[in-house]
């Protein structure tokens, strides 16, 4: 008697749960669909172009910059990055990208910086470095290099300092301020020989973390995105700036959470334009395989970036302008 | 200057390869190709006891020791630097345009060092080989005649992004 009532019981949760489940899954399946980066609106028209060019085997320079210049121009003339309320001719152009640059130590960190060092700190402004929770040897290098460059800026540029209208904390925004960069610390997803069983546990954990970093950090408002379409609304119109954001990454394993975080962002209807361009730079040590992180990271990123042109010709979505470092 | 041998294993443990650098053949082939000094940093890998000894008999300067936070100065002293595969050492190494060795560990699980040292091979940069293959690769001599690696060029990646972003 006893058995056979919690049998039905058992039936009943189960069919309620499923009922509940299924379409929930199927809403995320969806959202997850056009959260990927062949499906967001920004990338759609440089895909075409780029799978009629084949840019994997190509590995001429001139070429590749021609091509990257017409993407651009299809990207800028598409209506969705195009501002409502200006009066120019042509669309005007991004004046700033805010910019997240995760750094996974030793070598992944002295790559990432290298490539950080050639970047125009007055375009690429604030600087959020991410870095893991005990790598103190990362922080060091960032402040050595951030220290560096202020010193050439000061004299060269004065960075506009106009506050970005996006959430950050306070003690972020004065470093912002100071310095133009943050280091966020956040725990790694997976330790060196860490069991396979436990790493989702790690995962999720980094995950939690990078959920409100990410948004807080890389995220965009609306304002940022198009100040001038807002300037009925907002009395502080001139105080904002035409803004885009990338999220620069190399591996290894924990830039996957902060990517999923992005992704996640998206689910949640985090308008696309808003969220960060993810940019994945696969190491200078990757000839013919991909990393784990680069695995990981191939289908949710809008940038993969290979140093080996063997690598592009394996993945098609993976581009190859030559040795960066 | 022009006869320093820099032996580096970087931060993991290479035994074989520290092996065959510290065998009586292999000193001897040093000294034949005219090296007076050798400078090994070998990690976690044992050197033998006899190392020292054997060096000084021989009449060979050695140098030895485990880790350093620079492996610069050593590298820039060397007229022939004999690496582990690991992409920072052979990155430092082709950036001081050395005479370079890179030595594949092919006992490691991952053979993605294996890649890029032959990938490097392949054009000229270093000459890779095996501990096995080390004596023939120093009796060959290939490693005086590589082609210079290019410097990096830091705007390539900067042009790139900016015209992605729209910057």
């Amino acid at each position: 008697m006893d058995l056979h009532h919690v049998n039905r019981l058992v039936l009943t949760g189960v069919i309620t749960a499923a009922l509940i489940a299924l379409p929930l899954a199927f809403a995320a399946a969806i959202r997850l669909y056009i959260s990927l980066p062949q499906n967001r609106r920004r990338n759609r028209a440089g895909i075409a172009q780029l799978s009629s060019v084949s840019p994997s085997t190509s590995s001429s320079s001139t070429a590749r910059r021609s091509e990257l210049r017409s993407r651009t121009s299809v990207r800028e003339s598409h209506p969705s990055s195009t501002s409502t309320g200006s009066s120019d001719a042509h669309p005007p152009a991004v004046q700033r990208c805010k910019t997240t640059i995760f750094l996974g130590s030793g070598g992944h960190t002295a790559e990432m910086l290298q490539l950080v060092s050639g970047l125009d700190t007055t375009k690429y402004y604030p600087r959020h470095y991410v870095v893991g929770w005990d790598d103190n040897s990362s922080v060091e290098k960032v402040r050595r290099l951030e220290a560096a460059r202020n010193q050439q800026e000061i004299t060269t540029t004065g960075i506009d300092q106009r506050a970005s209208t996006s959430p950050l904390k306070k003690q972020e925004r004065q470093e912002v301020e100071e310095g133009g960069y943050t280091i966020r610390r956040i725990p790694r997803s997976r330790h060196v020989h860490q069991s396979m069983l436990t790493t989702p546990f790690t995962l999720a954990r980094s995950l939690l973390v990078a959920l409100p970093l990410i948004k807080r950090l890389t995220c965009l408002t609306k304002a940022d995105v198009h100040p001038s379409s807002s300037s009925s609304s907002s009395p502080k119109d001139d105080t904002t700036i035409r803004q885009r954001s990338v999220l620069l990454m190399n591996g290894p394993g924990t830039c996957f959470a902060l990517a999923l975080a992005v992704i996640g962002a998206r689910m949640l209807g985090v308008p696309d334009e808003q969220t960060p361009d993810l940019v994945f730079i696969e190491s200078f040590a990757r000839v013919k395989t991909l990393s784990l992180a680069g695995k990981l990271l191939y289908p949710l990123c809008d940038v993969f970036l290979v140093q080996w042109p063997d690598l592009a010709a394996l993945y098609p979505r993976a581009q190859y302008i030559g040795a960066l470092v | 200057m022009t006869n320093n041998v820099f032996v580096t294993v970087g931060s993991t443990r290479f035994d074989r390869f520290i092996a065959a650098i510290s065998s009586p053949p292999f000193l001897a082939q040093l000294l034949s190709l005219g090296y007076t000094h050798l400078t090994v940093q070998h990690g976690q890998s044992p050197i033998p006891n006899s190392f020292s000894s054997l060096t000084h008999d021989l009449g060979l300067h050695l140098d030895a020791y485990t880790y350093k936070s620079s492996l610069r100065d050593d590298m820039e002293r060397a007229s022939l630097i004999v690496s582990h595969a690991g992409s920072g050492s052979i990155l430092e190494a082709l950036r001081l345009n050395k005479n370079l060795i890179v030595v594949v560990n092919e006992d490691l699980m991952d053979n993605h060092q294996q890649e890029l040292g032959s990938a490097l091979h392949e054009q000229g940069h270093l000459v890779c080989c095996s501990v096995s293959g080390l004596e023939n690769a120093l009796r060959e001599k290939k490693y005086e005649s590589l082609v210079p690696y290019p410097e990096p060029d830091p705007t390539r990646f900067a042009n790139f992004l900016n015209t992605r972003m729209g910057v």
